[in-house]
């Protein structure tokens, strides 16, 4: 074990350099041309956007157009939309062109709902559908009729002819019931007993000279005379009780003849009032049979009617009075009279509750109490027969509301039902609305990676949402998009009413497009960061009095948005600035790299250079990325280092095992480490570390790499190298700066003014590779050739000490 | 000089064990009230009741169900003192409310015959018993509304004061409609005298004021109140008159 440490101590030592390395071919850098794509103002044919009419069309968008086209025609179930992209790209605006208010196409018939009192089960009321524009007549005239009634009916109860009849009635029963008790009366005072009514009832009593006896005259008369009054007493009671027994039968048989008289007179007052009503509604079959049901409740409750107050004589008041008979009020939950086309409704907070509607409740005496009356309509309620506008992301962070939209898709009907209803969670007694059958096309919106997420988890997600109309979040830049794009400008600046621009700001607004792109060639479509950049452009140019917005405000407008947010790279690169975070920016080092990494902060992305180093000592060909040993690395940061690995081994130990043991590290990264772009950095700081070979620290090179040496296209190109420019400039640009990029990052320079003119005065260049040779050579100045040679010899060195160092073992072993 | 206080004419009202319900003594009371009189509730032991429960072996058998149970004086006596503690502290609530003058006596008999007896310029006001028969006129009616004023006018007697009764209850916002009732049609200006906007006034001619049609119009009374002369009841005997009071379904007010 000692000797082991003995030896590792001389293996530890820098490598001798046996090969000779060979100064590397003259690579050039990019001219300022290819730096930045600009747009020439000479090219836009006009002053400013005045001049241009308001893009009608939808820019490079096809693809989405035509997918929304066919969703939004297609009747069969399940071709409800997704509208996808990022937030911003103008998912609202589209939909907007191609959904006309005024003339979408419906989903079959549009109508008008309400809701009605069921009579027969009022917790479950009944779903009334009608043509446009009847519900609310419905209503109308069912406030009307009972307005009607309360007229109608106390004229009717307090008539003569009523009162006439009413005192018949009430005469014959006083008649029946006088004749009883008068002819026992008159039979006991024939044998001297007397009849007497009391509070409650009748007595008997024995008479004498046609006066009620005295107790003590009766207490003198013989027995015999006593026990016959009493025997006739008792006999009289028996008949009066007789009597009394009959009397509920004749007070019901009164009572009796009593409604028949009420159901008369109702008759006559409500008759003609429901025989207009049934007239009107001949046509509606469901409106009959509901108006049926109101017609016997109202026979049945005509007592109701007849109740006048005191004040009621002012005809006014009748329509106050009309709330207290709910039961036959119309509740109209959707009103589609001044529609024009199909609805379209974009519901923004699609809660469960707004989205199939809800049953309130009212306090009443410390209890809450509903009815159908209280039923609200949600948007599926709304949008039936049209189209119902959802984002997903709302509708899928709003508890049970995708399961609620789900279920009413699949159903094709909407049930109104609380959730407690639905989990079972109350046992008191709900209502139940009836059932409205559904026809509606939904369009969500949302990011593609919420589609992407629906369609992998939920398996009823693509029955459901059969058509996915994806939009471009950019275009291909051409005269004739550019020309387009001018006029998408306009369009925008139209709707929100700002500050023409003129033909510069145009190139500039252009320019931006494509640098929010990442690309020379192309031009961002996102109309929410556009909108931005001219509403602050337009600010600037108000502040300054202009009637135009030039390529000035422009400029300011979005240097000053990056402002804004650019405190923490100002303070990240101080930290390097002052030494602090370390990284040199001139000589040449061995085993140590500037690598570029790109920061996100939202909107906003800022490059930072840092330091990635190598070590390399004899062991069992294993790289080891630091990053990953201490969970600082991400999935495909490891899976880089590996391919760096597998490049290394097959590059120089394609016979043999790879005699050495490295590793790789990000220094003074407390952060997590992702993505594969530092992948040239890091076999470029292995390779130095191998070969002792001392790569230039005035340049930075980022790029991912393939097993094959090549060196593929990285994102943040632009930041990655404004970022490594600031810091040169900041301690001064020696002429010999420069970052070092993918050849395939060509196309998307789009750099900053001050870059540009740096590079134009030859103070910082941009040099392109397209492999790992080239590269080296860039990073090193020497050829790729001998430095592979100068690794190889390098590689049998570390062979041979191997073994040597295994021979010494064995012997040691021996003795 | 000397002062002489007129004391105001007052309302008789018997109150017998069959008691008043509070709304019919609002009705009173606000008649009263308008008619700027005083009232006098004449509260009655029944006598001959009271010597039918001395008898040793009385009963009473119930209207509701034909029930038998024993008739004791002192269940008299303690329903005759609920039914006057009652109407005693009813009418003292409703009297102070409305500033109405309000005293009381005690009497024995029957309410006719009691209230007939007393001397003095009074009105006598007897409520309906016959409360079915109120009910039946529908649920439109609320205590203190007089929805169907009935008036009997006699022949070749002096009207003013009925007429000014019944226009003072119109006015005073208590009466629905009016129902003249008399032989002869009544002169203009006592029409006139009860004509008011929103209301009805109805003739009902050919009513002879004899005692057969005047019992018979007690009895059977349609209206929520009647008014009628005390000089309508002459010839009438008075247990005749007795036992039309106890049917009628509406109230009567004998103006004196």
């Amino acid at each position: 074990m000692l000797g082991l440490l003995v030896s590792l101590g001389e293996l530890g030592e820098m490598p001798k350099k046996t090969t000779k390395l060979k100064k590397s071919p003259v690579h050039s850098s990019l001219p300022v041309a290819s730096l930045y794509r600009h747009c020439d103002p000479g090219e836009l044919a006009f002053a400013s956007t005045e001049e241009l009419q308001p893009l009608g069309e939808h820019l490079g968008q096809d693809r989405a157009v035509d997918a929304l086209e066919f969703g939004l025609k297609i009747p069969y179930d399940g071709y409800n939309i997704f509208l996808l992209g990022s937030t911003g790209v103008g998912k609202r605006e589209l939909l907007a062109k191609l959904l006309d208010t005024k003339t979408a196409t419906p989903q079959g018939e549009i109508s008008d709902w309400c809701y009605v009192n069921n009579f027969d089960a009022p917790d479950k009321p009944k779903a009334l559908r009608l043509p446009k524009g009847i519900a609310r007549q419905l209503r109308d005239d069912m406030v009307h009729m009972v307005e009607e009634l309360l007229g109608v009916m106390p004229a009717t109860f307090q008539s003569d002819e009523y009162q006439a009849r009413v005192q018949e009635l009430a005469e014959k029963y006083q008649t029946r019931e006088q004749e009883a008790f008068g002819a026992l009366a008159e039979k006991a005072t024939k044998q001297q007993i007397a009849m007497i009514q009391t509070p409650s009832g009748y007595t008997l009593a024995p008479m004498k000279d046609g006066e009620v006896a005295k107790p003590q005259e009766f207490e003198t008369r013989p027995e015999e005379e006593k026990s016959a009054s009493m025997k006739l007493i008792e006999e009289l009671k028996e008949e009066l009780k007789g009597i009394i027994r009959q009397l509920p039968s004749w007070k019901k048989e009164s009572r009796d003849l009593f409604k028949e008289l009420n159901k008369e007179f109702s008759l006559l007052a409500i008759e003609p009032v429901m025989k207009e009503l049934k007239a009107r509604y001949k046509k509606y079959t469901e409106v009959l049979t509901y108006l049926d049901a109101v017609h016997s409740s109202v026979m049945e409750e005509a007592e109701a009617f007849t109740q006048v107050p005191q004040d009621s004589a002012i005809p006014d008041n009748l329509k106050e009075r009309v709330r207290e008979f709910p039961q036959y009020s119309v509740n109209v939950l959707v009103d589609n009279q001044d529609l024009p086309a199909a609805p379209i409704v974009h519901e923004d907070n699609p809660s469960f509750a707004n989205l199939i509607g809800r049953v309130e409740h009212v306090a009443q005496m410390g209890n809450l109490v509903t009815d159908f009356t209280l039923i609200k309509p949600g948007a599926l309620h709304r949008a039936n027969g049209g189209y119902l506008v959802l984002e997903a992301d709302k509708i899928l962070t709003s508890p049970y509301a995708w399961m609620a939209l789900k279920r009413a898709l699949r159903s094709q009907e909407i049930r109104i039902q609380s959730l407690e209803q639905i989990f079972s969670f109350v046992s008191t007694v709900q209502l139940q609305p009836q059932s409205i059958p559904l026809n509606v096309k939904v369009v969500l919106t949302g990011d593609r990676y919420i589609y992407y997420i629906l369609q992998q988890y939920d398996a009823e997600f693509s029955t459901l949402f059969k058509v996915a109309a994806d939009m471009s979040e950019d275009v291909a830049r051409s005269p004739t998009s550019t020309a387009m794009f001018a006029r998408m400008v306009k369009t925008l600046l139209d709707r929100d009413h700002l500050l023409p621009l003129d033909r510069n700001g145009m190139a500039k607004v252009i320019e931006y497009a494509a640098r929010r792109m990442e690309d020379s060639e192309k031009l961002s479509l996102h109309q929410g960061r556009l909108r931005n950049l001219l509403t602050e452009s337009d600010f600037r140019a108000r502040q300054h009095g202009a009637d135009l917005i030039t390529a000035e405000h422009v400029s300011n407008a979005a240097a000053a948005a990056i402002h804004r947010l650019d405190q923490f790279r100002e303070k990240s690169h101080e930290g390097i600035l002052r030494d602090i975070m370390l990284v040199d920016t001139t000589g040449s080092k061995v085993g140590q790299v500037n690598g570029l990494a790109v920061y996100l902060l939202g909107d906003y992305a800022f490059g930072k250079p840092s330091r990635i180093t190598a070590t390399a000592r004899l062991g069992p060909g294993k790289v080891l990325d630091i990053e990953r040993e201490v969970d600082l690395g991400g999935k495909i940061h490891s899976k880089a280092v590996m391919i760096i690995s597998a490049l290394l081994a097959n590059r120089y130990a394609r016979d043999q095992p790879l005699p050495l043991a490295a590793t790789l590290v990000f220094e003074q990264s407390y952060g997590g480490i992702e993505g594969d772009s530092a992948s040239v950095a890091e076999l470029v700081a292995l390779i130095s570390a191998i070969g002792a070979i001392p790569v230039r620290q005035d340049l930075a090179v980022t790029g991912s790499l393939n097993q094959h040496g090549q060196v593929q296209a990285i994102g943040g190109v632009n930041e990655k190298i404004e970022g490594f420019f600031d810091i040169c400039n900041s301690r001064g640009l020696s002429g010999s700066h420069g970052v070092v990029i993918p050849q395939s990052n060509e196309v998307h320079l789009m750099l900053r003014q001050d870059v540009l003119d740096a590079v134009a005065a030859g103070q910082f260049h941009i040099y392109c590779a397209n492999s790992i040779d080239q590269a080296l050579e860039i990073l090193t100045g020497f050829s790729a050739a001998s430095i592979d040679q100068c690794i190889l010899s390098r590689v049998a060195d570390l062979h041979k000490i191997a073994e040597d160092f295994g021979d010494r073992g064995r012997k040691k072993d021996d003795q | 000089m000397t002062s002489k206080s007129i004391a105001p004419r007052r309302i008789l009202v018997p109150i017998d064990l069959y008691g008043i319900n509070r709304g019919t003594l609002e009705t009173l009371v606000r008649i009263a009230r308008q008619l700027d009189q005083g009232l006098l509730g004449l509260l009655l032991e029944d006598t001959r009741l009271q010597q039918v429960a001395d008898l040793p072996f009385t009963t009473e058998i119930t209207l509701s169900g034909g029930q038998e149970r024993s008739l004791l004086r002192d269940h008299l006596a303690q329903r005759h003192s609920l039914v006057s503690t009652d109407a005693r502290q009813l009418l003292n609530e409703l009297a102070q409310r409305s500033e109405v003058e309000l005293s009381f006596e005690n009497a024995s008999g029957s309410r006719w015959h009691s209230a007939a007896q007393r001397d003095g310029d009074l009105d006598i006001f007897l409520p309906a018993r016959q409360y079915w028969h109120a009910a039946t006129r529908g649920l439109s009616n609320r205590a203190g509304i007089i929805k169907r004023l009935g008036v009997v006018l006699p022949e070749g007697q002096p009207h003013e004061k009925l007429v000014n009764t019944a226009a003072t209850l119109l006015n005073a916002g208590l009466v629905g409609d009016i129902y003249v009732l008399s032989n002869l049609p009544p002169l203009p200006e006592q029409l006139h005298n009860l004509y008011r906007p929103g209301h009805q006034v109805r003739l009902q001619r050919n009513f002879h004021c004899d005692a057969a049609s005047v019992t018979a119009l007690i009895r059977q009374s349609p209206y929520d109140l009647l008014l009628l002369s005390g000089d309508c009841l002459q010839g009438i005997p008075a247990h005749v008159l007795e036992a039309a009071l106890d049917n009628s379904g509406g109230q009567v007010m004998i103006i004196n």
